[in-house]
């Protein structure tokens, strides 16, 4: 064990922590961690589950409410209670192939388990909550003789609830950290401004790491074989003598042109249905001039408003066709002239036989 | 295409009204009246729908000469009255008088009894003389002596009034105001307009004092008939029911517009649309004469008056958000 003076006035200078397991060091500039292995001698855990009950349901827990509700009547549950609650598959078939092997369990078994817990939660596979549940199970499978091995249990329960209380005021430093007053920075107690760790911390492995940044592994590798992809794909152009810029534009071009065929001819109209074939005709060729031009219609909007607002987005050869076929409708819908929107049908497949032919309908 | 539709399609636009194409010819084509088309497309439009005209704008914006202009150009009799304070109701209808030759009371006809009256700055009239336009504008007859006298047809009031005079003035009541059917702003031209005005100031005096009417008054009667058989789509009535009934509902507004102005609404977008070439009303042409026909007629809360809230504000708004006929 590595042992050094306290000092409290010196910042940066390795400070004295209890906790529950025994006694940590811990620099405080974090550029070295030491931690010990806790000793089966506590003076400050809880003596039973109603301790550690009433922890989590106390105020100051960091435990979110889903995870509450998981650990509810902790101290009254049995052990297969606790078993079944657990959402680690492994773990939870491994407890329950334990349970209904033997009723308790013997001191070689709990190392071996608790060794396998460790290992779990060293990869970043176990939820603290998972792990209160099997402890929990442990003490039931213990049997009440065994007290040594049942404190012991019930401080690694305490452990990993101030983990959790530890985490969240790493997050709290992390994101704020507040001015010295004078007399702070002057007095005796300089290190209450920053966060006091009461646990070892997790040591810094690659998959905690990335849990940090919240990615994994399977992205990590998705995302070099996608950049080893891109580069080989560069790698080729420039071999070939090939402009990136102008195969992306093609490509890009592609797609549009086969989006906006696809939103064009497979989508139906929106807003406008009617059972008039003629005016349906007419809101058809609304919708696929929508869709090109971007441009909307307005339910304020008249159909001589939309033709004018379309004029400049239009190739002109569409802009007359479209003009045909609002001037049809016009007539159709408002004087009822049946010759004129028997015009509607003839001009929207001109509209449709343009753009399908590849002109562009876009002005420029 | 069947040969109609054809025509239609080729003269998509083009008036069918010949007073109109006339007035284009000779006054917009000719440039006697410089950047003044939607003026003189908005008196023809109340001249067809059997309305009067209010002609409001600063001093200088050719307000009279537009009206006399017109007026020149048809074949009716036109006369002019300048308002005065102390001119009286027997001034405009007319009075009897005693004829000595005859030993008995002889009927002097007013300035009223014309096709085309042009009230210049009705505002500087009294109330009295003003209320004394109402029945003529309304009824088309006049009251003299409790005789009645029918006016002849076609008879439209132009009238012009000064919006910033302040001194000896008197503000025309709702009433009065209620009575034309369109009121039109005119502004100031643009500045190419202004330069083309200033060079041919004298030549467009000169074209305006001989101005020969090249109307009839039977083709006046002949196309207001027409007009009035304009054919309206019933979805055409909802639309205007909807934006006379929303200026009443328009937090605003203090006193919306009546069933009067509905009518004035429906009259005049007929008037527009015969005049661009169409004997049917679309919604457009509801919308572009709800600019003229309405915020004369409302009367905004005074608290947002004094904010800057105007009527014309107001029908722009409600134009822009109800929704038009569909499908």
């Amino acid at each position: 064990m590595a042992l050094c003076q306290v000092d409290r006035h010196t910042m940066g200078f390795p400070e004295k922590y209890d906790y529950p397991g025994g006694v940590i060091i811990i620099s405080i500039n974090n550029t070295q961690i030491i931690t010990v292995e806790p000793t089966m001698q506590q003076s400050k855990t809880p003596s039973n589950l109603s301790d550690i009950e009433r922890i989590i349901e106390s105020g100051k827990s960091p435990l979110t409410t889903l995870d509450k509700y998981r650990l509810r009547d902790l101290s009254k549950i049995s052990a297969l209670d606790a078993i079944l609650r657990i959402n680690n598959e492994e773990l939870k078939n491994i407890l329950l192939e334990m349970y209904r092997a033997n009723k308790s369990i013997t001191p070689e078994e709990l190392k071996s388990i608790m060794s396998y817990i460790k290992s779990l939660k060293a990869q970043g596979a176990l939820s603290p909550v998972d792990e209160i549940l099997a402890l929990r199970a442990l003490i039931d499978m213990l049997g009440e003789s065994n007290e040594y091995y049942t404190n012991y249990l019930l401080a690694e329960m305490y452990a990993v609830l101030r983990e959790l209380e530890a985490r969240e005021s790493l997050t709290d430093f992390t994101r704020y950290t507040p001015p010295l007053t004078s007399q702070e920075h002057g007095g005796g107690e300089s290190t209450s401004l920053y966060p006091q760790f009461h646990f070892p911390l997790p040591q810094w492995s690659l998959p905690r790491l990335l849990g940090a940044f919240n990615i994994s592994m399977e992205q990590i590798v998705t995302y070099l074989a996608l950049f080893a992809g891109a580069a080989g794909f560069l790698f080729l152009l420039r071999v070939f003598n090939v402009n990136p810029s102008v195969v992306f534009s093609r490509v890009k071009h592609s797609v549009y042109a086969l989006l906006s065929k696809w939103f064009m001819f497979k989508s139906t109209p929106t807003y406008i249905t009617t059972s008039d074939l003629l005016l349906d005709m007419y809101w058809r060729s609304v919708h696929v001039v929508e869709k090109y031009t971007r441009v909307r219609l307005e339910p304020s909007n008249t159909h001589r408003e939309y033709l004018e607002l379309v004029r400049s987005k239009l190739a002109p050869e569409l802009f007359e066709i479209f003009d045909e076929i609002t001037m049809a409708y016009e007539m159709y819908r408002y004087s009822g002239s049946r010759e004129a929107g028997e015009l509607i049908p003839k001009h929207y497949g001109d509209l449709v036989r343009r753009i399908e032919a590849g002109i562009n309908p876009k002005r420029g | 295409m069947h040969k109609s539709l054809e025509y239609i399609f080729k003269t998509k636009g083009v008036s069918l009204s010949r007073i109109y194409s006339i007035i284009k010819r000779e006054l917009i084509d000719k440039e006697i009246l410089i950047e003044k088309e939607i003026e003189l497309k908005l008196i023809t439009s109340a001249l067809l729908a059997r309305g009067h005209v209010l002609m409001e704008g600063v001093p200088g914006v050719a307000k009279t000469y537009t009206s006399k202009a017109i007026a020149g150009l048809l074949g009716l009799g036109f006369k002019r009255v300048q308002m005065t304070p102390d001119l009286l109701p027997s001034d405009i209808i007319g009075y009897y008088v005693y004829d000595q030759k005859t030993s008995s009371f002889v009927l002097k006809k007013g300035p009223i009894f014309t096709n085309i009256l042009l009230v210049d700055e009705i505002n500087r009239a009294s109330p009295r003389t003003q209320s004394a336009l109402l029945e003529a504008m309304q009824e088309r007859q006049v009251t003299i002596e409790g005789e009645v006298f029918k006016l002849e047809e076609p008879f439209m009031v132009i009238a012009t009034e000064n919006p910033i005079e302040m001194e000896g003035v008197f503000p025309l009541p709702e009433a009065q105001l209620d009575r034309f059917l369109l009121k039109i702003e005119t502004s100031y031209p643009s500045r190419p307009g202004l330069i083309r005005i200033t060079k041919k100031a004298d030549e467009i005096d000169e074209a305006i004092r001989n101005i020969k009417p090249l109307i009839t008054r039977e083709e006046v009667l002949e196309e207001v008939k027409i007009v009035s058989s304009i054919y309206v789509d019933e979805s055409i009535y909802e639309y205007v029911a909807s934006l006379v009934e929303d200026t009443r509902k328009h937090p605003a507004i203090k006193l919306g517009a009546s069933p009067r102005a509905a009518i004035a609404l429906l009259k005049t977008a007929k008037a527009w649309a015969f005049i661009n070439g169409r004997n049917y009303v679309i919604p457009d042409d509801v919308k572009t004469v709800a600019r003229y026909v309405l915020p004369h007629r409302l009367i905004i809360k005074p608290e947002l008056e004094i904010q800057g809230v105007s009527a014309t504000r107001i029908i722009e708004e409600l134009i822009s958000k109800i929704p038009v006929p569909r499908p």
